[in-house]
């Protein structure tokens, strides 16, 4: 076997490197332990870092759609109990009508209610004007009133006598819903239609609801009697409408309910993942740096020991 | 018993001082660079017939040795120009990963990703200026971290040129020693078998040096002088070489420079070295990270704008002028270098009465069928012009198109299904055309209002914001194949890898070349031990010759003296 010659400066050399690879290695250990995280740069993990990048952006496009439900939630809890307060308001009005349509009561008396009526009417064509935060919430797109008349999603025209004679739907956007992403690439409307609750839907109403009460006013003031058993079945269908657009909003409110609950346990997993990619496993970090540690002391003193030697020392 | 014995105890005598002087030599330079040891030859000196055979007389000094092996010089050579080669990658790999500065959260990831996040927030409240607000902030984030990162690529590129030419003075002060140690070398050795070994070992040293900087062939010839080459052209030829020198570089938009031999067009392309290094990242490595960075400000600008220019903000404007201008205020719009194409088709234009809130709305019709006269920029004008009373739109000089609305009037725009509103940048959200001058239109800074939430002109339509915020997952980029964060994460990736790649290269080609330098160590390198034994060995026999010389010459005195 031929032995390597070794000069003196190759020792150096060799411990010099030595040292500086245990020193390296102990350095990045250290930067890991320090930030807690696997990948520092690109280089440390150039797959890793995609995911991590991908995870991270995610994540906060998650916290987005969490936040466009909740900001969803708030319309259509004031949607639904406006809706009830419709209804509620319709109630009313029809038990009146089967009150006063029996002849004990006499045309006076129907006289004067017919001005209870008006007024619950006019409560109506306000709720029918309900705003959240400021903004009308069956005005479709047209969500704010302008200074010029008839700019509110219901506009009124009376008489003389300060009866409501006429309720004029804005039509510009008061149809158009508007949606909201929930979740990637889903869109959910968050309103209800202007004319859903009060105009004919095919399901309800075969004429707008504010009709139907005006006519029902009218008959009463005018002691229309025959005609009052229709104009009951016509608010029954009204009730009926303004039912089932509750229900479309209870189950709206519900399946966001349950969009909500799928994102934060997505959000769980993603973080999770993320996490896994490129948080450190500090037990299994420490033995890794303790044992560089060691090492490094180990090349240190091996090196030093190894440099005292020459043959010089015993001349 | 002649007086030849006394010839030989000093020829021995001399022999062992030259043996201890050159120890003494490799022992006083064991920490000097590129030293070569020395070992002296000793040979039998003439040998004489005498009556009873041949007989020696004593020992000669033949001359002194450089321990040298000439494949390990050439080896020291190429593996320092590869390891400086992958070492200045390396550094421009870990500076390209400081400017992206992704991994510790800082990068562009999460602006993009937050820019999308603000265009919901003004999906849910669309009427507010408020949010329009804190979209613009997010976008001019956005668009500031573009151009910075792209300043700080374009600062790397220019940092390396001033490398590169300051460079080229080390190089030509090298190729000046090496042409004169050639000459000294030449005419010492000239006629001899001697060898210089101290000028040998300081233009090894300036060799190597040179090879630090670009890869280098060495030939010896026979009067020991070296002829230096790279890149196929002589450097030096015995006493003479050829300076470098710079030549501007026509093709490229900042100001850099080629490595030339001085006063000619001969462009050296070096392939290793450190400037070799240099050119591989200056002119391809880092130009590819900012050439996808320009793709991803242009997909940026180009389809934000083609959503934005046809929505409706809450306000329209008085007067306006386009982003982009045309080369040719004649040309057909399709031909007149916009960075999006115009197409045959239409828009609209809606002319709002102030003062009552009415809207009119005319369709103008942009006429690109390729059939009979298609639509310039000054035809537009006039269609635009000519459509309502209000609107007078004008053909600067420019290339730019002016509209200036009547008092009292505001216009807005929709249905573009012409894209020239998106391709002239009117209307736009982001201007510029590249990572060098993305900005958000100041138009819209200056005024939130106008920020085009809708498409209708309806407070409560925020169909604008959500189809802008839903470019999210479009796959615009990379040929219909990536949306605009994979991309720039897929881009991250790369840069990872390379990073990565660049890092086990320079590990390697720095074992390589601690693998060669330690093989020219074990050959040429001094040891000390071996030099304290050669001392003793020396001692021993200069010792020895003394003891014989005194034998010698006390045999003399009886001879001389004992016999008289």
């Amino acid at each position: 076997m031929t032995h390597l010659r070794v000069s003196t400066n190759y020792t150096y050399i060799r411990s010099l490197r030595d040292i500086k690879t245990s020193q390296d290695n102990y350095l990045a250990l250290q930067e890991k332990l320090v930030t807690g995280q696997e990948i520092n740069k690109p280089k440390d993990d150039p797959v890793g870092i995609q995911q991590v990048l991908n995870y991270t952006n995610r994540i906060g496009a998650n916290e987005q759609y969490q936040r466009n439900i909740d900001y969803s939630q708030g319309l259509l809890q004031v949607t639904s109990s406006t809706l009830q307060s419709i209804e509620d308001l319709l109630m009313d009005i029809k038990q009146i009508a089967q009150d006063y349509k029996t002849s004990v009561v006499t045309s006076a008396e129907r006289a004067s209610v017919a001005t209870t009526v008006e007024s619950l009417l006019e409560e109506l064509v306000q709720l029918a004007n309900t705003k959240y935060a400021g903004k009308f919430i069956f005005g479709g797109t047209n969500t704010l009133s302008g200074t010029a008349p008839g700019s509110s999603p219901f506009n009124i025209t009376e008489d003389a006598d300060g009866y409501i004679t006429a309720v004029t739907r804005n039509a510009r956007g008061i149809d158009d819903l508007i949606y909201r992403e929930v979740r990637e690439g889903h869109l959910k409307a968050v309103n209800l239609s202007g004319s859903a609750a009060f105009m004919p839907n095919g399901e309800g109403l075969s004429g707008d609801i504010f009709q139907v009460v005006m006519d029902l006013r009218d008959n009463l003031r005018q002691n229309n009697i025959a005609a009052l058993e229709t104009d009951i079945n016509l608010i029954q269908d009204g009730i009926d409408q303004v039912l089932q657009q509750d229900v479309k909003v209870g189950v709206r409110q519900n399946s966001f309910e349950i969009i909500r609950d799928q994102l934060t346990n997505e959000n769980i997993n993603n973080k999770d993942i993320r996490s896994k990619i490129n948080d450190i496993d500090y037990a299994a970090l420490m033995i890794e740096f303790n044992t560089a540690q060691t090492l490094l002391q180990t090349t240190l003193q091996s090196a030093a020991q190894l440099m005292q030697l020459s043959l010089v020392n015993f001349l | 018993m002649s007086i030849a014995g006394l010839d030989i105890g000093t020829k021995a005598l001399q022999a062992s001082l030259v043996g201890l002087e050159v120890t003494g030599q490799n022992i006083s330079n064991v920490n000097t660079e590129n030293y070569t040891r020395q070992r002296v030859r000793f040979a039998t000196d003439l040998v004489i017939q005498r009556p009873w055979g041949p007989m020696g007389t004593g020992v000669t000094v033949q001359g002194i040795e450089r321990i040298k092996d000439e494949f390990i010089e050439r080896e020291i050579r190429n593996q320092t120009s590869a390891f400086k080669r992958s070492e200045t990658l390396f550094n421009a790999y870990e500076q390209l990963q400081s400017i992206y500065n992704e991994g510790e959260g800082f990068g562009l990831n999460e602006r993009i990703g937050e820019f999308f996040n603000s265009l919901h927030d003004l999906a849910s409240f669309p009427e507010d200026v408020g949010m329009r607000t804190a979209v613009l902030g997010e976008a001019s984030t956005l668009a500031n971290q573009i151009t910075f990162i792209n300043d700080e690529i374009d600062q790397m590129r220019l940092d390396l040129d001033v490398e590169l030419r300051t460079m080229i003075g080390e190089v030509n002060n090298l190729l000046e020693q090496i042409a004169q140690y050639n000459i000294d070398i030449a005419s010492i050795e000239a006629g001899t078998n001697a060898v210089s070994s101290d000028l040998r070992d300081k233009r090894d040293g300036a060799l190597k040096e040179l090879a630090e900087f670009m890869e280098i062939t060495v030939t010896e010839m026979n009067t020991g002088a070296v002829n230096v080459s790279t890149n196929g052209r002589q450097l030096v030829f015995a006493g003479e070489y050829n300076e470098l020198g710079t030549k501007l570089k026509t093709d490229d938009e900042l100001v850099l420079y080629n490595v030339v031999i001085k006063g000619t067009a001969d462009v050296l392309n070096f392939q290793s070295g450190a400037m070799g290094g240099i050119l591989q990242a200056r002119d391809t490595d880092i130009v590819s990270y900012r050439d996808n960075l320009d793709a991803l400000a242009a997909g940026l600008i180009q389809e934000f704008n083609k959503i934005h220019s046809d929505g409706r903000g809450l306000e329209g404007y008085s007067t306006l002028t386009s982003a982009n201008a045309v080369n040719d205020n004649a040309a057909d719009l399709d031909n007149a270098d916009l960075d999006i194409i115009p197409q045959d088709g239409s828009f609209d234009i809606i002319v709002i009465d102030e003062a009552t809130g009415a809207e009119s709305t005319y369709t103008i019709t942009v006429d690109l069928d390729g059939a009979g006269a298609d639509d310039s920029l000054t035809d537009l004008a006039a269609s635009i012009t000519a459509a309502a009373g209000e609107v007078t739109a004008t053909a600067n000089a420019d290339g730019t198109l002016t509209i200036t609305m009547a008092s009292g009037y505001t216009i807005q725009f929709a249905n573009d299904s012409s894209e020239v509103l998106a391709a002239l940048g009117i209307n736009s959200f982001f201007t510029g055309s590249d990572a060098s001058d993305i900005a958000v239109n100041s138009d819209i800074i200056d005024n939130p209002s106008l920020v085009a939430a809708a498409q209708s002109g309806n407070p409560g339509d925020n169909s604008n914001a959500l189809a802008m915020a839903q470019l999210r997952y479009s796959f615009v980029m990379n040929n219909g194949s990536q949306t605009f964060e994979s991309f720039y994460q897929s881009e991250i990736s790369r840069l990872g890898s390379e990073a990565k790649q660049a890092d086990i290269e320079a590990q390697a080609d720095n074992a390589f070349l601690e693998q060669v330098v330690l093989r020219r160590e074990s050959v040429s390198g001094v040891n000390l031990d071996e030099e304290a034994t050669n001392m003793m060995r020396y001692q021993a026999s200069l010792q020895a010759a003394a003891k014989f010389i005194n034998v010698m010459d006390d045999m003399l005195n009886v001879l001389v003296n004992g016999l008289i």
